[in-house]
């Protein structure tokens, strides 16, 4: 009974926001939007939402959660616009695409490419879609049982795992990276007794540094700036004639759709883990298991396909641990989370009590916005292609003072700039030296949760630490948060290497006569 | 990046990294009551507001030190120590590059938006980014940056000095009229610049639209859509407010 009550529930609610002419002109706006923002070669996801939020703040939360993942489900999809016909991925997410969408291209074949791009982001949406309706109010349930120790070490695994996961040159600079976010939480007056920390006497550092604004400073300014002085210039794109939902090619690789939508919805429930590592992870997959892995690189539909599944089933799963953590599954989704808070949602385990339904309405606006994106793809991609045009020196400037009014609009602080500026360089130069910015903003986000739930969990223990490793959560938490801090020390990989060496000197050992 | 150049980065990173550690455990210890009494309340260890901070301080030291050894194995430390006695120019133009960008926003983000009217910083603003880049010509941005350079100087001593205010207070919007008139005259040095080649001049025709169109939808929209006010609403805003007002 239960069961159908929440699938009448979700069609009820699907019907109420899709026979709203106000909803239905949001949400295409909103994913066509997306589609140009995600196809625009320097523009990506987060930048989108989190520009958008600032517009959205006049508005009802349903609205504003329209336009939003509209957005998010576009861009994400945009992406592969660039990367199939110019070979220039628009987003980090759709690079992978063009390691066979752009051959396809070539062989004159761009149009069934986007093609098979929009009809495997669909599917991946809808199973992401899916994970998040059935898994999202379980994870909830359970999370209400968790305390402040559980959350604690929650936090910093959340932290720990997306510097760990993104640090492309050295893992520990994914981690260098959130404490540098946690530093930046840390900077106003604390929650519990208001002592200011970090303010040096500045007023209007008392309130603590607003998401929005470094989001928006962390990922937009360092765009801009390497954009620019890197001077990316998008080629010619390859023609095409129609866009059509290709469901033959599709039906034939159902396995490679399904592998890589678990692929993507597994890693975008990891906390901070991006749609780009889904996808990445998703052509790996689809390599290892094709019959010719050889004709991957070459205009292999399967890889094309595996990866567009991959990233955006990877939305779904990144808002499971957003709205029932409070923990963003990736860097659009901690704009999304700087959203809910500007519209009074507090994501966490109390949100199935605080607000019933909510999960109900992400669930269905997220199915609205497969449906737009597809409808969308199928009849505009030729019109959307024209964007790729544009010379980034004409739209990064633009980009520029919509990021600066953005990060005004919300708080009207000028003060705001003054943030996001500094914050916006700290992030290019990191991300010049191959740190990762994700974890910075997820530091930014979770600090406040990890240093409440530590004194939290203190005071009721009385000051003993003892608790954090008895209630079970919290010690598988602990370990993996130890394992993840050792298995990247010297001493670790000498002693694995040493170990592995002993174990087949034996086992050759035994194999000789 | 080369390996050795991102571990020379890398080397002097941990080093700012162990000394900010130390600056956060340090200021920690001495300005945050880790038990005395806070507000009338008296504290104890484990409900600190010194606490969380200084498990971050102490973590980014211990990352500091692992990235430093990291960045001595692999020969970071020496490429330092050898660059520091002879450096070698870049011969890209990034860096000229790298420092428009900066000029454009630290000059919008401090100079202009906190003192002039937000139409007119953000046409400026539009205005000389574009045209830095959109030229694609090393020589004009050269030319160019240095122009603007001296008109954010200008602007920059007459805030210092608080000539701004005076001239506000005699003349309403002077300081605006002065900045409209410096943005009139980079158009015409642009101009100069570029008049003798058909396809610059197109560009320059662009960059002039793309500066004012934007800025006409975005401010607009902003004030009186989402009914924001703006940092400072002088001459231009004024005059889109008695716009709007007639056709109310």
């Amino acid at each position: 009974m239960f069961i159908l009550e929440q699938i009448s529930d979700f069609y009820l609610t699907v019907f109420n926001l899709a026979f709203n002419l106000e909803n239905i002109l949001l949400l295409f706006g909103s994913v066509i939007l997306g589609i140009i923002f995600g196809a625009m070669p320097g523009l990506t996801a987060t930048l989108g939402v989190g520009l958008l939020t600032t517009l959205t703040y006049g508005i009802s939360t349903n609205a504003a959660m329209i336009t939003l993942l509209g957005m998010y489900v576009g861009a994400v999809y945009g992406g592969s616009y660039g990367s199939i016909c110019v070979n220039i991925p628009g987003t980090a997410a759709a690079a992978a695409t063009a390691m066979d969408g752009y051959p396809l291209a070539c062989k004159g074949e761009a149009g069934r490419a986007l093609g098979l791009t929009t009809t495997a982001s669909f599917i991946g949406t809808m199973v992401g879609m899916f994970f998040l309706a059935v898994f999202a109010p379980i994870i909830s349930t359970l999370a209400l049982q968790f305390t402040s120790f559980e959350f604690f070490f929650l936090a910093f695994f959340g932290i720990m795992i997306s510097g760990g996961l993104t640090g492309q040159d050295l893992v520990y600079k994914g981690w260098i990276s959130g404490l540098i976010g946690l530093f930046l939480a840390v900077i106003g007056r604390d929650h519990l007794q208001f002592f200011p920390r970090f303010t040096f006497g500045v007023s209007e550092l008392d309130g603590g540094l607003e998401v929005v604004p470094v989001l928006i400073g962390a990922f937009g300014i360092p765009q801009i700036i390497q954009v620019i002085r890197d001077q990316l210039s998008v080629g010619e794109a390859k023609k095409f004639q129609r866009v059509l939902p290709e469901l033959k090619i599709i039906s034939k690789h159902i396995g490679t759709i399904v592998r890589s939508a678990l692929i993507g919805v597994g890693i975008g429930a990891v906390p901070g883990i991006g749609e780009d590592i889904a996808a990445w992870v998703s052509y790996g997959a689809a390599k290892k298991a094709s019959k010719h892995p050889e004709n991957f690189g070459k205009g292999e539909y399967a890889g094309v396909i595996s990866c567009e599944t991959g990233n955006n089933a990877c939305i779904g799963g990144a808002i499971i641990p957003l709205l029932t953590l409070g923990i963003p599954g990736s860097p659009p989704a901690a704009m999304l989370l700087g959203a809910l808070m500007i519209h009074n949602v507090t994501p966490g385990p109390m949100i199935s009590i605080e607000h019933p339904h909510f999960i109900t309405e992400m669930t269905a606006i997220l199915c609205l916005a497969s449906f737009a994106m597809f409808i969308s793809g199928i009849f505009l991609a030729k019109q959307v292609v024209k964007v790729l045009r544009i010379p980034p020196p004409i739209f990064m400037p633009v980009v520029l003072t919509l990021c600066v009014i953005g990060s005004y609009a919300l708080g009207t602080k000028v003060f705001n700039l003054y943030l996001m500026v500094p914050i916006g360089i700290l992030a290019y130069f990191m991300q010049s030296m191959d740190y990762p910015i994700a974890p910075l903003v997820i530091g930014v986000i979770l600090g406040p949760m990890a240093d409440e739930n530590l004194r939290r969990a203190l005071m009721v223990s009385q000051g003993s630490f003892w608790p954090f490793f008895t209630r079970p959560v919290a010690l598988i938490l602990f370990l993996l948060i130890v394992w993840m801090f050792v298995s990247q020390m010297p001493f670790y990989k000498r002693f694995t290497a040493w170990l592995k060496s002993r174990i087949l000197k034996r086992e050759e050992g035994t194999m000789t006569p | 990046m080369d390996k050795t150049e991102l571990r020379k980065k890398d080397f002097i990173t941990s080093i700012i990294l162990i000394a900010f550690g130390i600056f956060m455990i340090l200021y920690t210890l001495t300005e945050i009551p880790m038990k005395d009494s806070w507000g009338g309340v008296m504290n104890v260890w484990f409900v600190s507001p010194g606490l969380f901070p200084l498990g971050i301080g102490f973590l980014i030291i211990v990352m500091g030190i692992v990235l430093c050894n990291r960045a001595i194995k692999d020969g970071g430390a020496k490429k330092f120590f050898q660059d520091l006695s002879h450096r070698e120019k870049d011969s890209s133009g990034k860096t000229l590059r790298f420092l428009g960008i900066l000029l454009v926003i630290v000059a919008y983000v401090y100079l202009y938006i906190p003192r002039i009217d937000y139409f007119l910083s953000t046409m400026l603003c539009l205005m000389v980014f574009i045209s830095f880049f959109y030229f694609d010509d090393p020589g004009i941005l050269k030319k160019l940056f240095t122009f603007y350079l001296a008109g954010c100087l200008f602007f920059l001593i007459l805030s210092l000095a608080g000539i701004d205010k005076q001239l506000n207070k005699s003349f309403s919007y002077s300081m605006d009229v002065l900045v409209f008139l410096f943005f009139l005259a980079y158009v015409i040095y642009c101009w100069t610049l570029i008049r003798r080649d058909k396809v610059m001049r197109k560009k320059l025709r662009l960059s002039l639209i793309m500066s004012v169109v934007p800025s006409l939808i975005l401010i607009p929209s902003f004030k009186y859509f989402l009914l924001v006010p703006l940092p400072v609403e002088g001459a231009f805003i004024e005059l889109m407010n008695i716009v709007r007002y007639a056709f109310r």
